[in-house]
């Protein structure tokens, strides 16, 4: 089992290779270049837009930019952005604990609705009660996220007045967000949670069970809850990642500081640092959280074992 | 057995934090009112795009401007357009060649970190900003043709250009040639602008979170406040929160839900019905610079006939533009410059009025005819304008739409590209584009003519145009040079009428700056370009 | 059932358009500007006088167009690597899932925004990306369902009467994992449709003035106050074709899943 694990952290490093270079080229692909759209609409001569690439280290060839960023990187200095001079460290550093908090509040939406709403959909197949929650699902998975958020602000923050709608700090700012992230995956894994408290149901473990005569609420709890689990964690493992780094339209409309927007306009203004910064601790955030699944498979199931 | 205990127990831990999380969300206090605690000293005001760094020497962000002009001292004000007052010097004198500016510096002044300011950090600051490792984008377009500051005494400088340069007095009124602590420059290196800014204003820099909150607090020794401004001493307020809140539905929910106290860029769609709110006050400004305008490619086809310059101008209905995409809250642009600029001549506002017949009529002269898809046609090649702009200009969208109907009216296909930045800009500085918006604010007419007309910066720089005209750019040359207000006033007019003699660009409209506050906010000072909300006089009573 | 009928009707009434309305989607009317719902226009007029039934009419197309281009690119990628990951097993299994683990360590915004910056804004473009970032949770499923399928008896029963294996993955593995694929498809199809809203909101989904219903959505955000039928609506369309291919989803895995069968 520890040799298991101690493998899948010496992977890690490929990875951040494989990773670091696909983000490199990525960016190196996509058209503009930094120096002008760090310049903008700032009247600069040639000259002048020379200056700035000299500045921001763009008139070295590709794989002297790329060497030279995995040597400070080996020696665990992720650089500074070509725009602000900001350490990529600090950037990442200051936006982490929003956009986790963030993740974390949104994750529990999603578990508490996905799961409580697959159950009871499961749990009364084909009556009125299993087809509204998948209704309900449904509802959270059509609606754009802008949109949601923006009219939960309307409803609670300028109606109701019972949330700010806007900042960080405090749970009562984490609210809105939270349930405007995790409404739209919960309603996934509503779905994925009724199909498979469905096929559980169906195990014959769960008949005899039910034949022996067990109180169905404690089948539901033993066998069914259980099992149930086993999914969560997968989810856990898929989407942590996703709602770490793709929440910028929720930071954005509740005007949160976050990973997302600080990815989304690094790309779009071409700041590789930042970009690589970024993308590296997401990469090896999602390969700790799947180990981390994959060795709570073999807890939560005891079919499930390492070689 | 073990491992099954333990199973139990993280499920019953797992179930008692859902508990706990139920839990807590019933002890929310549901009848606390909207408003959060806000002390009557302290102002919460909602920005929109927020700033990539503090250092306003750097920066291109009219949001760092904002913050930081309460942060700065500049050395001179600009009450109104043309007419300066003293800010960090006290006096100052022009050469008559405009090539050397002499200040004298207000003594006793102190930086934020308690080192004395004088002529040496003017110097500092300046050589600083034309460094190019210093990758300063407005600051370095502001100080022009600067060569060196030369320190007569610890009060007296001497500012030294290369060439003339007449705008140099409105360059050092905005907050972007703000004076910095050389010895916190020396401290923080490339961590200026960041994790601290030093320099000598009313407010010092408390906390800096970029995307959320940048916190100043008042500067308890400052003493040496303009003469423009009502009060002497510290500013009233002890603290300003600059929140960054990007949707605008968002900053105007924020208004009413008291969450800030004051918001830049109120969204045009709410105007009317904000401006019969009576707990809300309106402020709207006509911002200073160049309105929204749209370049033509002289360089690219069909851009490079006049006539099909001409047409385009005449085929926009800037009217039901301003109303459609505006909602009414601009005025129809009429030239290059907006008219409170110094020089604006009127006499350009009557050219190139809405007239698709006319319009229509001057393209079938030049041989467009109409082909049977509604396109024109000439010598085989269709009517088509290519239309770049990047979607973060605002609501470029909409008026490339309106923009496109209009030109189809008149027989001209549109196709619109709106791209991400990278891919914008790659493209227009290499001129694949018939058509993309300008806009700029700046308060000086030769900068702004300079950035639109002169040929170099045609080169791949703003001057999308690829307008390139010996006679205008010896005329935008004079009026960079010329001291004398009224020779500069003629010089301006002539480029005006020049420029628009030649069909350059077209003028779409000029927007106001609007700004919105709650009842209870009273002292407050705007420039007269409307771009810097400035909160030294101002009070808040609850 | 009811999703069918649904979806249906959506379909055929994004075919029928131009005879369903008399309006331009595309031509400006600024006179008839933000008009309320009313029996000229039954829903309303946008802040460009266009006849907002009519935008969302045409920009069916558009939306369902994408959303079928984005599952179907899924599918094609990511069902052929789900199958030979899990029937060859060994080294061709390890590799190909490591492919997958770093295809899902990247996020999905930044390959769309690269797929746009390089090729240019478009919807197309985008779904491109949506696609190609699902294609890994296909590859997964099919492979999980793939594994669970091999053990069976008629799966040795093929390999012992010397069928291929192209064969056997196709006539006998294949159809088992047909259902999660289905679910995941038409889940997919709706969430390609959202995606298509969040990226208009960044300003890089379809290009204006074509309408497409995330689009209408994201334009209409900043009227909500004061004309709240130019979003709404478009929103409503939203949840009701999304509601159809889900609805759909659920019939269509119940016919193709015999255990789930009541």
């Amino acid at each position: 089992m520890i040799q298991y694990i101690l493998g899948r952290f010496v992977l890690i490093v490929p990875t951040i290779v494989a990773v670091s270079i696909v983000v490199f080229l990525m960016l190196y692909l996509t058209p503009g270049d930094p120096a002008i759209i760090y310049l903008g609409d700032t009247p600069a001569t040639p000259a002048r837009v020379a200056q700035i690439r000299h500045a921001m280290g763009l008139d070295r060839p590709l794989s002297t930019q790329y060497l030279s960023y995995v040597a400070r990187l080996v020696r665990g200095d992720l650089g500074r952005s070509l725009r602000n001079d900001d350490t990529v460290l600090g950037e990442i550093q200051y936006r982490f604990p929003s956009s986790a908090q963030l993740a974390g509040a949104a994750f529990v939406v999603t578990v508490t609705l996905g799961i409580g709403l697959g159950l009871i959909s499961a749990l009364s197949r084909g009556t009125w009660l299993d087809a509204s929650a998948m209704i309900l699902a449904l509802l959270g998975v059509s609606m754009p996220i802008f949109w949601l958020g923006l009219m939960l602000i309307f409803v609670f923050s300028l109606q109701l007045g019972w949330f700010p709608a806007t900042g960080f700090g405090g749970w009562e700012r984490l609210v809105l967000p939270a349930v405007t992230l995790g409404l739209l995956t919960s309603a996934t894994l509503a779905r994925l949670a009724r199909s498979s408290v469905l096929e559980i149901l169906w195990q014959p473990y769960i008949r005899t069970a039910r034949a022996k005569g067990l109180a169905k609420g404690h089948v539901v709890r033993r066998h069914v809850l259980r099992n149930a689990l086993i999914l969560l964690i997968t989810v856990a493992g898929l989407q942590l990642g996703d709602l770490l780094s793709g929440a910028v339209i929720t930071e954005t409309v509740f005007a949160r500081p976050g990973l997302g927007k600080l990815l989304v306009d690094a790309i779009l203004n071409k700041d590789f640092p930042v970009v690589q910064g970024v993308v590296l601790l997401i990469a090896v955030a999602y390969t700790l959280i799947n180990l981390g699944v994959d060795v709570s498979y073999a807890y939560f199931d005891p079919r499930i074992r390492f070689e | 057995m073990a491992v099954r205990m333990r199973r139990r127990e993280l499920l019953r831990k797992a179930g008692w934090n859902l508990g706990a999380i139920a839990l807590g969300s019933q002890l929310v206090d549901w009848g606390r009112p909207p408003a959060l605690a806000q002390s009557g000293a302290a102002l919460t005001c909602g920005l929109a795009m927020g700033p990539e760094t503090m250092d306003v020497t750097v920066t291109t962000s009219s949001d760092t401007g904002r913050i930081g002009l309460h942060l700065v001292d500049p050395l001179v004000w600009q009450p109104s357009a043309g007419r300066y007052a003293p800010g960090l010097a006290t006096s100052w004198s022009v050469s008559a060649d405009a090539k050397t500016y002499t200040f004298k510096l207000r003594e006793n002044v102190k930086f934020h970190d308690g080192t004395p300011f004088n002529g040496d950090a003017i110097k500092a600051t300046f050589d600083r900003v034309v460094n190019p490792d210093t990758k300063s984008q407005l600051a370095f377009n502001f100080i022009g043709p600067y060569e060196r500051t030369e320190v007569v005494g610890p009060s007296i400088v001497r500012i030294h250009f290369k060439e003339p340069y007449a705008a140099f007095l409105d360059a050092a009124s905005t907050p972007y040639l703000g004076i910095v602590s050389p010895a916190a420059l020396a401290k923080y290196g490339k961590d200026f602008g960041s994790v601290a800014f030093v320099s000598t204003g009313p407010y010092m820099m408390q906390s800096y979170r970029p995307d959320a909150e940048i916190v100043l607090v008042r500067n308890p020794n400052y003493n040496w406040a303009s003469p423009i401004f009502k009060h002497q001493g510290p500013a009233y307020l002890e603290r300003i929160s600059f929140r960054i809140i990007p949707e605008e539905a968002v900053r105007l929910a924020t208004l009413q839900t008291r969450e800030t106290q004051f918001i830049v860029n109120v969204p045009t769609r709410d105007y009317q019905r904000l401006k019969s709110d009576r707990n809300i006050v309106l402020v709207e400004i006509p911002q200073a610079g160049t309105g929204y305008s749209l370049m033509m490619n002289e360089q690219r086809n069909p851009t490079t006939e006049l006539a099909v310059r001409r047409a385009i101008q005449l085929a926009i209905d800037r009217v039901g533009f301003v109303k459609t995409v505006w909602d009414g809250v601009a005025k129809p642009g009429c030239g290059p410059i907006t008219p409170n600029i110094f020089g604006f001549d009127p006499k350009t506002c009557g050219e190139g009025a809405y007239n698709p017949e006319q319009s229509k009529r001057m393209l079938e002269d030049a041989g467009w005819k109409l082909g049977a898809d509604g396109v024109r046609q000439k010598n085989g090649q269709r009517l088509s304008l290519e239309f770049y702009f990047h979607n973060r200009f605002p609501r470029s969208q909409e008026m490339a739409t309106f923009i496109q109907a209009n030109l189809k009216v008149v027989g001209m296909d549109t196709i619109l590209h709106n791209l991400a930045p990278g891919g914008y800009f790659a493209a227009v500085r290499t001129g694949q584009q018939n058509l993309n918006f300008w806009w700029e604010t700046a308060t000086d007419p030769g900068l702004l003519l300079d950035e639109c007309f002169a040929s170099r910066h045609a080169n791949g720089g703003t001057n999308r145009n690829f307008y390139r005209n010996a006679q205008t750019d010896q005329m935008i040359q004079q009026v960079l040079a010329e001291a004398n207000p009224q020779k500069r006033k003629d010089l301006v007019a002539k480029v005006q009428q020049k420029v628009i003699s030649d069909a350059v660009m077209a003028y779409l409209a000029d927007p106001l700056s609007l700004y919105a506050y709650g009842r209870g906010l009273t002292g407050l000072w705007v420039d007269w370009g409307g771009n810097y909300p400035y909160f030294y006089d101002t009070r808040l009573s609850s | 059932m009811l999703g069918g009928v649904l979806l249906v009707l959506v379909i055929v009434a994004t075919l029928l358009a131009p005879l369903l309305t008399p309006y331009n989607p595309l031509a400006l009317s600024p006179t008839d500007r933000m008009l309320p719902p009313g029996p000229h226009h039954l829903l309303g007029t946008d802040e460009f006088g266009r006849d907002v039934l009519t935008r969302i009419l045409f920009g069916a197309r558009t939306s369902l167009r994408t959303g079928l281009v984005a599952v179907s690119l899924a599918i094609v990628i990511g069902v052929p690597m789900g199958l030979a990951s899990g029937f060859y097993g060994g080294l061709i299994d390890r590799l190909l899932m490591r492919l997958v683990d770093l295809m899902l360590t990247f996020p999905g915004i930044l390959l769309a925004l690269v797929i746009v910056a390089i090729l240019g804004p478009s919807l197309f473009n985008a779904m491109l990306a949506v696609g190609i970032s699902a294609s890994p949770t296909y590859a997964r499923v099919v492979r999980s369902s793939v594994l669970s399928t091999k053990p069976h008896f008629f799966v040795e029963a093929a390999q012992a009467i010397g069928c291929r294996n192209w064969r056997i993955m196709l006539r006998h593995i294949l159809p088992n994992v047909v259902a999660p694929i289905v679910v995941l498809g038409t889940l997919g199809v709706a969430g390609a449709i959202i995606a298509a809203a969040a990226l208009s909101f960044l300003g890089l989904g379809a290009q204006p003035p074509e309408p497409e219903w995330g689009a209408l959505l994201s334009e209409g955000r900043n009227f909500l106050l004061d004309a709240w039928w130019i979003a709404t609506f478009p929103g409503l369309a939203i949840m009701v074709t999304v509601l159809a291919i889900n609805l759909l989803g659920d019939g269509l895995r119940d016919v193709l899943d015999p255990q789930l069968r009541t």
